[in-house]
């Protein structure tokens, strides 16, 4: 089946986009890329009537670096955060887990505003950018605000924003000294990640106890899933097997995977429980290299 | 010269490929030309209580529609067709058989007109019972598929016994046997029983489905179409249509991919009925999702029992295969038998007994796929080969070599097979993958390497004939026509090294023609691997053909005798009493004919046949021999399979092209990793819920293993061009059974149903540690 008919409208301004989309809250839907959207629009899933694209709306496409803030513009593409170098300098590991983002077309289209904002429940960059605390900047006509990226997230492909609202910028601080993360996916033969899970671990250079964790799990619910139950698992302590394990357990009991067609409920809760043990490891070892560096 | 058989030219087409230059069928745009979509059946099995198509019809911009009612009585066209078994219609009569089923198509102005008329046509279906496994096909007052089927008048030669059972939903079935099985078995110190399945899966070509029909003035049809085999189509559209052949024309242009998906009517049937009723040029295209729903590869469950003695000798083996063909026959008759042949693996085994059942169900048909059946029964007996050495303590590898069929070994069939460098294919994939010496363990605890093999025999469709034309332009060049389609193979390519070698032509001066049903003389089909082989050697002679005559045209200008007539550089010499006479071909016809335009022609056709001269039955008019290793690392905790050296040997007779042979082993390597890993078409309730390559995956570039080393064998056959034989489908049969054994030898644990998906792996590990525990358990007055 081909896509429905829509009637295709280019914004040049934010405000402009965004008036657009408080007049017809229903009936249009922003295009950023369409790399996920025009997925389902292909299957009759999603039925605009009117496709905003925002992607000629000058100026959001960056990847700057002030006052201990990393800044992305939202329409900067998943091949551009690729290959910045610095990002590679600053958030090493989003140029490590990018290259394996579903393949390089969608990387060259895809935006990370667009990620974001269509809320896909299998998708890579939430989970590690909620470990890092991320915020997004939103816009509207006429207004800014700032919000936890993790507080983006309601369910499937729904987001807390407001119909006129657009993500125009993601904010990460650099991380603290003695801050660890790691992001590990599993996949099979597929483009989509069957379990994100990311860890991020900030130890006292003294103790070499974590002071603070960030588990969070993607595609394992309708949201991303930030496990507080499994950071204070690891909250006080030195690295230890029986820790991480404990963790992980927590983490593979406190998602909701479904059943689907890629794998059952339990091999899901499995992977996560294997992920979680082992980004924890690898989190608390890049926590203590930086100890040495 | 530089462009002579066993050199690894480059394709002619490469550059016009990678330019964008080149044009595949769904480029092509006739003036006037309409637009088609097909209504497809939301039913896995219904009865058309009521069509009306008048509002679609009405519908601005709707040239035509097609139902069933035009298929009533119609004097013009049939309403049945079907390559062995006529079960196909052109659109639904009275009922539908599968999800996706054809119930109408549209013509009209515009691809979203036609689209958006389909929902204009009123259908009123009446549900019946479905089946969708062999359990229920095949139960007793199972819901039939098919009533009652006719064969069409002339058909296949080696399916002239193809029958259904009639009253079930036994599609055909094949036999084989050899020696006394139950003997066999009782002289056997061990006998094993297993059973392994395989899933259905998808070909994806990336070239979709398309075809194009026109009608023309003399009431002829002239159809492009992404075909296999041109000449199929060309007498199934003329049965259908009651014309002579020589109205149907057919075309294929270059093909992007087929791997057996594009063989036999497709589209055919129902652009030409379109274009016959609107009487205007109609195109159709398929989108993935409707691929998806036209063809599919077998699914098969194979039950194997084999008796071996101590020493690892094997006695007997019996194969029940069950194969699903789907809602429509399509090609699966020969499926079945030619993989039934072959289904006791390339083994010395005296006492054999091979049953073949194929089944209706109501899904999307299978047809022809990469491999033909064949990595169905080898994942079954390879796999198993590996399970009877683990019992015997024995090597693999040892196991394969005490039984493998060898040169002038005897066959399942009682022939003796020629040509087959089978033993050197298995001895040398092991060698490369150091067979023999254990896998480095990997630093990470939780990650396990392993080696694993699997080799093959397979036949290709005997008998067959292909003729090819060769014309020796005025100027020296070549035209060469042959009814093979490029595509993507490299066929072309092969056709005009040939010609070059034979007639000393540069291949830049080579022109080849194909596919093309006006222009090429008859050709069975570009399947089968037996392009190289048949076509080939029909051009070889064809080329022959023309050397003879140029012989004779110098020894008539030099009075010299026409075997001492030279070819070299575009043209003949001859030494005559110590002098020397030389001539281009383009002086030399013109001096003989007086005239500069004369061409020459030249044909060769090779023919073979059921029965070898000395009586024996000939199966195969020649054997694929050849085997694969893989070595894999599988991650304990999570089941996870990585494919990290893969090592792929064929007996390809000779490589007129190497690199393209090459090619062919990695690219089937490649496929397997995927069907052996992760593809499956997945149903529910009769909807295949994953027709799309989002949902069914595919091997990706990450998935490729670092090294994958082909290993091309070249044991000659008499009758092959230069020696050469098949290579298409020879790499992926070996691919899913070796890393199956790879797999057990890395962590210990089989899988049998393919594909090894990780949450296969890890509930079999997580089932042999519970086992383990059990044994480990204190045992009751011992502590």
């Amino acid at each position: 089946m081909g896509l429905n008919r829509f009637e295709y409208i280019e914004a040049s301004s934010i405000p402009e986009a965004s008036r657009f989309l408080a007049d017809r809250p229903e009936e249009a839907r922003i295009y950023a890329g369409g790399t996920s959207l025009l997925l389902l629009m292909k299957q009759r899933i999603a039925r605009p009537a009117y496709l905003v694209n925002i992607k000629k709306i000058p100026g959001l496409r960056y990847i700057d670096k002030n006052d201990g803030t990393v800044r992305i513009g939202a329409l900067t593409t998943h091949h551009d955060l690729e290959f910045s170098p610095l990002i590679r300098r600053w958030l090493p590991v989003i140029s490590e887990l990018e290259p394996e983002v579903a393949n390089i077309r969608v990387r060259s289209t895809g935006t990370i505003g667009g990620n974001l904002g269509f809320a896909e429940p299998l998708t890579d960059l939430p989970p590690v950018l909620i470990a890092m605390d991320a915020r997004i900047k939103v816009a509207d006509e006429s207004l800014e605000r700032l919000l936890p990226l993790e507080h983006l997230f309601r369910g499937y492909y729904e987001t807390s924003l407001r119909p006129q609202e657009l993500i125009t910028e993601i904010q990460v601080d650099l991380p603290a000294p003695f801050f660890g993360i790691k992001y590990l996916r599993f996949s099979m033969g597929s483009d989509k990640p069957l379990v994100g899970c990311a860890v991020g671990i900030r130890i006292d250079p003294e103790s070499k106890l974590c002071v603070d964790a960030r588990c969070v799990l993607g595609c394992v619910g309708p949201t991303p899933l930030r496990v507080r139950e499994a950071e204070e698992a690891l909250k006080g302590l030195p690295y230890r097997v029986n820790s991480s394990a404990k963790a992980a357990r927590i983490a593979a009991t406190a998602c909701s995977p479904l059943t689907d067609l890629r794998a059952t409920e339990e091999y899901k809760r499995a992977i996560v429980e294997v992920l979680m043990r082992r980004a924890v490891e690898e989190a608390f070892r890049r926590a203590s290299s930086k100890l040495q560096g | 010269m530089q462009d002579n058989v066993g050199q690894s030219i480059k394709r002619l087409e490469s550059e016009s490929k990678v330019s964008g230059e080149l044009k595949y069928l769904s480029d092509l745009k006739l003036p006037g030309m309409l637009h088609c979509k097909a209504l497809r059946s939301p039913y896995a099995h219904a009865r058309i209580v009521r069509i009306d198509s008048q509002r679609a019809a009405k519908f601005s911009g709707v040239e035509g529609v097609l139902t069933r009612d035009d298929m009533v009585d119609n004097p013009h066209f049939d309403s049945h067709y079907g390559p062995v078994l006529k079960d196909q219609t052109v659109v639904a009569l009275d009922k539908v058989r599968y999800v996706g089923d054809l119930v109408a198509a549209v013509a009209a102005t515009r691809l979203d007109i036609a689209e958006e008329a389909l929902d204009l046509i009123e259908v009123e279906y009446e549900e019946l019972g479905a089946v969708f496994s062999f359990e229920e096909a095949l139960a007793e007052n199972a819901p039939l598929l098919h009533e009652q089927v006719s064969k069409p008048e002339h058909g296949f030669v080696d399916l002239a016994d193809v029958n259904p059972v009639e009253g079930t939903n036994i599609c055909t079935t094949f036999h084989l046997s050899k020696g006394d099985l139950e003997k066999g078995f009782q002289n056997s110190d061990f006998v094993f029983e297993n059973v392994f399945t395989c899933p259905s899966a998808q070909h994806a070509a990336l070239e979709t489905l398309c075809a194009v029909a026109r009608l023309e003035r003399n009431g002829g049809l002239t159809i492009w179409s992404t075909v296999q085999n041109p000449f199929v189509i060309r007498d199934q559209i003329a049965e259908l249509f009651h014309l002579p052949v020589s109205k149907v024309r057919v075309i294929a242009l270059n093909i992007g991919g087929g791997y057996g998906s594009k063989l036999y009517p497709k589209l055919e049937p129902l652009v030409a009925a379109l274009a016959w009723k609107t009487r205007k040029p109609v195109g159709l295209t398929l989108t993935r999702e409707e691929v998806f729903q036209t063809i599919t590869k077998h699914a098969a469950e194979i039950h194997l029992k084999t008796g071996v003695t101590r020493e690892g000798r094997l006695l007997a083996r019996q194969c029940r295969i069950y194969l699903d063909t789907g809602a429509y026959a399509e090609i699966g008759p020969r499926v079945a038998k030619k993989s039934g042949y072959t289904a006791a693996g390339p083994y010395n085994i005296p006492n054999i007994q091979i049953d073949s059942c194929l089944v209706y169900t109501n899904k999307v048909p299978a047809g022809a796929f990469r491999g033909f059946g064949v990595s169905q029964s080898a994942w079954a007996h390879e796999s198993e080969m590996d399970l009877i050495a683990r019992a015997l303590q024995m090597d693999p590898l040892e196991l394969r070599q005490k039984n493998l069929l060898e040169e002038g070994g005897e066959f399942a069939t009682g022939e003796h097979v020629h040509s087959f460098g089978l033993r050197q294919c298995v001895e040398r994939v092991a060698s490369a993958l150091q067979w023999g010496e254990k896998c480095p363990p990997p630093p990470q605890k939780h990650l396990a390497r392993g080696k694993g093999m699997a080799c093959l025999i397979k036949a290709t469709i005997t008998p067959s004939i292909s003729s090819a034309l060769v014309r020796l332009n005025e100027d020296g060049s070549a035209t060469v026509y042959v009814g093979t389609a490029d595509v993507g193979q490299g066929s072309d390519t092969i056709m005009a090294q040939i010609v070059s070698q034979e007639l000393a032509i540069p291949v830049t001066h080579v022109q080849v023609v194909h596919s093309d049903t006006d222009l090429c003389l008859y050709d069975l089909t570009t399947s089968s691997s037996r392009s190289t082989f048949h076509m080939g050697r029909a051009v070889q002679l064809a080329a022959q053909d023309i050397r003879r005559q140029l012989a004779c045209l110098a020894g008539r200008l030099w009075n010299c005798p026409v075997e001492e007539v030279l070819f070299a550089n575009q043209g003949v010499r001859c030494v005559v009493n110590d002098v020397v006479h030389a001539a281009s071909y383009r002086n030399l016809l013109s001096a003989s004919f007086g005239i500069k335009g004369a061409n020459l022609v030249g044909k060769g056709t090779v023919k073979t046949e059921a029965v070898q001269r000395n009586g024996e039955p000939l199966t195969s008019a020649f054997w694929f021999a050849g085997a694969g290793a893989a070595e894999v690392e599988v991650d304990r905790e999570t089941g996870s399979v990585r494919v990290v050296r893969y090592a792929s040997a064929a007996d390809v007779g000779k490589a007129i092209n190497p690199f393209f042979c090459e090619q062919q082993l990695k690219g089937g390597a490649i496929t397997g990793i995927g069907l052996a890993l992760m593809e499956q078409l997945v149903y529910q309730d009769g909807l295949l819920i994953n027709p799309n390559f989002l949902d069914y995956n595919l091997a990706r570039f990450l998935d490729i293993p670092e090294e994958i080393i082909p290993i091309l064998v070249e044991r000659a056959h008499e009758e092959g061009p230069y020696g050469a034989k098949g290579v298409g489908e020879t790499a992926l049969i070996p691919v899913a059974p070796a890393i199956a054994n790879a797999i057990e030898d890395a962590v210990g644990v089989r899988v049998t149903d393919l594909p090894i998906t990780p949450e296969k792996v890890l509930r079999a590990l997580q089932e042999k540690e519970q086992k383990a525990q059990l044994l480990e358990g204190p045992t009751p007055g011992r502590s």
